[in-house]
């Protein structure tokens, strides 16, 4: 089962990006409190994500004329496993390096391509995704927001919600009805390019239960697109947007969200002089759940470097990887709050707070763990 | 030779020794001494032995794949410890082709023992044999799980050449087994039949599968990545790879027996010969704790980071 699914190295040519990218890293996070870094997922520094650009660390994998380096999945494997160890602000180029440089790239017009990607490689130009609704979730094909076609282009009315760096970002792709009703599920969807700046598009964001404002409402009333709007064939936004969320998730960085505190943690131990065994079998369990969780984001990139799409493994290593960041704030919690005895940082403790509130989130974006388990029964043959 | 040259011809054997019925033979007691000849007439037990004393110098790498082989088929029989052992004898210079020989690390059971001549120990000195005739075993003639003696004495915790060896080679014998308990599982889920349609629909029978699938495939990068980069497991990988596998064990095994049910309990169902090997691969050469207390005391005045820490120790 699974047995095309197998453990690579990283070729030393991409290994090579490894200390710049901990350099970049390491300069933008130098000031930052712990609470802040554990943020990286979620932490929005258009400044940062323009020197990322300018050091040439984003797009690697998208093809040199576009801005991009040519190179394979290994070298942002590489780059991402640094930021995020980190804890580097990497939200603001995130979307669009991911997936929809990517998209744009496999169902665009040349005319977008180049409108867009070169500036996305360089950190410049943000995107956002518009694919849920107040009453599209999970189950995506329902959505409601709908463009007429009308003389040489659009008109956009509906809402989206639960839409991360609308704010902030320069453009979203929405997911749209074209044609049809919501009753014809897949069939009359298309994909949009949306300028946030437009007349008629407006933001609200959203509190998260951590105080920090990275999703949003946005809401569109009788936005005007011309047609440059429209990506790939219109009436064919499902099949694009599975092919979008395959490259979503078939990205191998979901098992580091709680590095930071694992890391403030072991710190903490080391300040406290812990040797006992009860600790010791506690961090050797999670470092050893890390390790082979590696060891399947390695073989997800090595399926990618081959041309493949592969949504089954790359949803097993998020189901896994996603628990393991979730286990980290319970079991830290469990450790400190079982030895009173100890002075904890109150870096250490804001970090913990904040990652037990926000982790649930962590099986939610990209596709909750159901969907995922899902894919996997499918892929075993099951459904 | 190629892995896949290997496998074949190496699975194939398996397969012919080790049908379901011999399996039960051998759970009672009852071993044809045809078995071990086939296997040592085969090759395959001086895989890892070195060219110079003889044998086929194979890297661990390309050893696992065997192991794996080994666990599907729920080989109950010291092979992959003896591959183990008689490298090491090799490396000392000791003759080393005597029969089945079991591997004497800190360990509540040593699986197959009863149907071994010897013990393999090792300590600073180095590795040397003991016969186990004579030795107490509990329950050898009926139950697989049997325990003998020698493995008693050894210095806890002390990791030697053997240890990390054997703890790769039971996370492979429990991922293998994992392997086809879950291919049992589709099949039976896509076969039976119950409020109307095949079980397989139930959601939630897909999700748990699903889950158990994760736990074995985690469970085999992490044998993959114990054996990757030098000649013998190295010490942190390898119980990363013991730890991970042991995990997965009661996951797969309380799952395949849900979905089952009471036919899953019967003794005629071959499901039993799986889960017995695989409750017993997690059993022999320390389970989660032992080597999770072993990774944690090694690493826990570490100052790197986890993830350069784990890159440079068990990826490098």
């Amino acid at each position: 089962m699974f047995s095309s699914f197998s453990l690579s190295d990283i070729p030393g040519a991409d290994e090579e990006f490894r200390s710049r990218a901990r350099d970049l890293a390491a300069s933008a996070v130098a000031n930052m409190p712990m609470d802040r870094r554990a943020r990286s997922w979620m932490g929005f520094d258009a400044k940062f994500s323009r020197r990322l650009g300018q050091a040439g660390l984003i797009g690697l994998m998208l093809p040199e004329e576009y801005g991009g380096a040519g190179l394979g999945p290994f070298s942002r494997f590489v780059i991402v496993e640094e930021l995020l160890s980190a804890g580097a602000p990497v939200s603001a180029h995130w979307i669009a390096e991911r997936q929809s440089a990517p998209l744009l790239l496999k169902f665009g017009t040349e005319t977008q391509r180049y409108k867009y990607v070169p500036g996305i490689c360089r950190g410049e130009i943000f995107f956002c995704i518009g694919m849920s609704e107040p009453n599209a979730g999970s189950d995506l094909a329902s959505v409601r927001t709908r463009a007429e076609p009308i003389d040489n282009g659009w008109l956009l009315n509906g809402q989206k919600i639960w839409t991360t760096n609308a704010l902030h970002s320069d453009y979203m792709i929405a997911l749209v009805r074209t044609s049809g009703t919501p009753e014809d599920r897949h069939k009359g969807l298309s994909q949009l390019i949306v300028d946030l700046r437009l007349p008629g598009v407006e933001i609200r964001p959203i509190r998260d239960l951590a105080g920090d404002e990275h999703f949003a409402e946005v809401f569109f009333d009788n936005v005007e697109l011309d047609t440059s709007a429209l990506i790939g064939e219109e009436g064919k936004g499902w099949q694009q947007v599975a092919a979008e969320l395959a490259f979503e998730r078939s990205g191998p960085e979901r098992i580091y969200s709680s590095l930071v505190l694992l890391d403030g943690w072991r710190q903490h131990l080391r300040n406290s002089g812990r040797s006992d065994e009860t600790t010791a079998r506690t961090l050797g369990s999670l470092v050893a759940r890390f390790s082979s969780l590696r060891a399947m984001s390695l073989a997800c990139t090595a399926q990618l470097a081959l041309g493949e799409s592969p949504v089954v493994e790359a949803s097993m290593v998020k189901d896994l990887g996603t628990a393991f960041e979730q286990d980290i704030p319970r079991i830290v919690g469990d450790d400190l709050a079982s030895h009173p005895e100890e002075d904890v940082d109150q870096d250490l403790y804001k970090t913990l707070a904040y990652i037990e509130m926000i982790c649930p989130s962590f099986s939610l974006r990209g596709g909750t763990r159901e969907i995922l388990r899902g894919i996997i029964a499918r892929g075993m043959g099951l459904r | 030779m190629d892995e896949i040259g290997l496998l074949e011809p190496f699975d194939r054997m398996l397969a012919d020794l080790f049908s379901s019925a011999t399996l039960r033979q051998i759970g009672r007691g009852e071993l044809d001494p045809e078995i071990w000849i086939t296997l040592e007439s085969s090759g395959f037990l001086d895989a890892l032995v070195c060219e110079e004393s003889g044998g086929a110098n194979l890297s661990f790498a390309t050893v696992l794949p065997l192991f794996l082989a080994m666990g599907r088929r729920a080989v109950p029989l010291p092979v992959g410890e003896t591959i183990v052992a008689r490298a090491l004898l090799a490396q000392a210079g000791s003759d080393y082709r005597l029969g089945p020989i079991v591997l004497g690390v800190p360990s509540l059971i040593l699986p197959g023992a009863e149907h071994a001549n010897f013990v393999l120990t090792e300590d600073s000195r180095g590795v040397k044999l003991q016969r186990l005739d004579g030795v107490e075993t509990v329950g050898a003639s009926r139950d697989p799980l049997s325990r003998k003696e020698p493995a008693i004495g050894m210095e806890e915790g002390r990791v030697t050449k053997t240890a990390p060896a054997a703890a790769v080679l039971y996370a492979a014998l429990i991922v293998g087994a994992s392997e086809a308990v879950l291919e049992m599982c589709v099949d039976y889920a896509l076969q039976r039949t119950q409020f109307g349609k095949p079980i397989a629909r139930q959601q939630v029978l897909q999700q748990n599968l699903a889950l158990a699938s994760e736990h074995v495939v985690a469970a085999r990068m992490a044998c993959e990545t114990a054996v990757r980069h030098s000649s013998w497991p190295s010490p942190l990988a390898a119980a990363s790879a013991k730890l991970i596998a042991s995990r997965a064990a009661p996951v797969v095994a309380g799952i395949a027996h849900g979905l089952h049910g009471a036919i899953g309990i019967s003794g005629e169902h071959d499901l039993n010969l799986l889960i017995r090997r695989i409750h017993a691969s997690r059993l022999a050469g320390g389970a989660e704790n032992y080597w999770a207390g072993l990774i944690g005391r090694e690493i826990l005045a570490d100052p790197r980071s986890t993830l350069d820490l784990v890159r440079e120790e068990m990826f490098s």
